[in-house]
């Protein structure tokens, strides 16, 4: 974990973009009607549909954001990743078959009643536009924050991706960001898994070990940062509520509440119009919720692999366990990276093609 | 679901301490199998949903013949 992370990180969404390409190009082949377009024909298999909703919940967000939570402050990472997932049965036990029974396509259907000759058509379209899109856009911008590109070319890759995507929706529709979603899945679900086997690996394949280690390690640093024993052992990732985070009950519950009910996924309810009548779609909720449970509690071990593997090593984080000042990967320099990556050992002097000194 | 979350919620509210308590004489504390618990438990939860379904259509259908038969 510790060798070239941006570097795979890269490779993966590379692949990860090479393949889409070929897919919507499959998929626009077989989009010919309506209801092709918004919801696949409702022909999608019941696997691939769990697949692609674990693929519409699980974001490279979640993944980066919840193991980084969990290096931060620990075992209060996993709260989120509970939040995140209880919203979701309980959305699907209320709403999920009720909204499949009422609508046609999207839940826009639902909501405006009121002028059936003009409405559902519009606001459905409106709605499915703004659930596939920004969510992409989103992940897009994030996955170009985490690879170490000067500004410029930010600008025009967030262009093209954007040129992209509206060509994939327009044109693939339904079906091809289903076939995204599940590739996306597939990629992040094996990843994690190597990840998360390697890190357990090397403790043996107990989760015990890496928590002591973990919870060792948080204390060392406590203490290198001038805290007493006691004091450093409760900044141990394993204590709960230790440091800022949710310290006093009010913001506890109000913490609670709103990643369960705020972080509701509507744009997944979509999903079910994709599902052939029978058996109404709670087959392919199970489905989804297996993988993405999985999926956090591999997150959750990667997290606690973070905190050992680069929580201890000089090359990322300096002498109190603190990342650099500056929390994107921008700030990191190639030269930095190279400094940690194996393959760079045997080339020549690597910072002179540094970005960010041919700028300066 | 509900009840088993916000229980879990008012624990991190209240308690805290209980959950950091460590089991079985490690490291380990209370709140990691708690925790995880409530992921399994949400699949577990669908995937009964899941059965549930189809056994209610069945139901529902087996009640539809009887009352055409009389």
């Amino acid at each position: 974990m510790t060798g070239p992370g941006p570097n795979r990180d890269r490779d993966v969404r590379g692949v990860r973009r090479a393949r889409s390409l070929v897919i919507r190009r499959l998929g626009r082949r077989r989009t010919k009607t309506r209801a092709d377009f918004y919801a696949a024909g409702g022909g999608v298999s019941g696997f691939r549909n769990g697949l692609a909703i674990a693929g519409d919940y699980m974001s490279a967000a979640s993944f980066l954001g919840i193991s980084s939570q969990i290096f931060g402050v620990g075992y209060d990472g996993l709260i989120y990743s509970i939040g995140f997932l209880v919203g979701w049965p309980l959305i699907l036990f209320l709403m999920a078959e009720r909204l499949r029974n009422l609508g046609k396509y999207t839940f826009a259907d639902v909501a405006s009643p009121v002028s059936p000759a003009a409405g559902p058509e519009c606001g459905g379209l409106d709605a499915r536009r703004r659930a596939l899109l920004p969510d992409r856009a989103d992940g897009r911008r994030r996955a170009a924050d985490q690879i170490a590109v000067p500004p410029r070319c930010l600008a025009y890759a967030v262009l093209i991706v954007g040129v992209l995507m509206t060509l994939y929706v327009l044109f693939g529709g339904m079906i091809a960001t289903t076939w995204v979603q599940v590739i996306k899945a597939v990629l992040l679900l094996g990843c994690a898994t190597i990840m998360a086997f390697a890190v357990l690996a090397q403790f043996g394949f107990s989760p015990e070990a890496l928590f002591a280690r973990a919870v060792e390690l948080k204390a060392n640093l406590a203490a290198a940062g001038g805290m007493g024993p006691e004091q450093a052992y409760r900044q141990g990732p394993l204590h709960h509520g230790a440091g800022t985070f949710l310290t006093d009950p009010i913001s506890a519950i109000s913490f609670g509440m709103a990643l369960m009910f705020g972080t509701g996924p509507l744009h997944i309810l979509m999903r079910f119009f994709t599902v052939p009548p029978t058996p109404p779609g709670a087959h392919v909720g199970a489905l989804g919720t297996g993988w993405i449970g999985y999926f956090y509690i591999l997150t959750f071990i990667i997290g606690f692999g973070a905190i050992i593997l680069i929580g201890n090593n000089p090359a990322w984080v300096d002498a109190t366990g603190a990342l650099p000042a500056t929390p994107d990967a921008k700030s990191i320099s190639p030269r930095r990276w190279a400094a940690t990556s194996s393959w760079a050992s045997s080339r020549p002097s690597p910072s002179r093609r540094s970005w960010r000194s041919s700028q300066a | 679901m509900l009840v088993a979350y916000f229980g879990y919620i008012a624990l991190v509210a209240f308690d805290k301490s209980l959950l950091a308590r460590p089991i079985g004489g490690g490291v380990t504390s209370l709140g990691i199998p708690v925790g995880v618990g409530l992921i399994l438990l949400a699949i577990l939860l669908t995937g009964l949903y899941k059965c549930g379904g189809p056994i209610a259509t069945m139901i529902r259908w087996c009640a539809l013949r009887d009352g055409e038969s009389e």
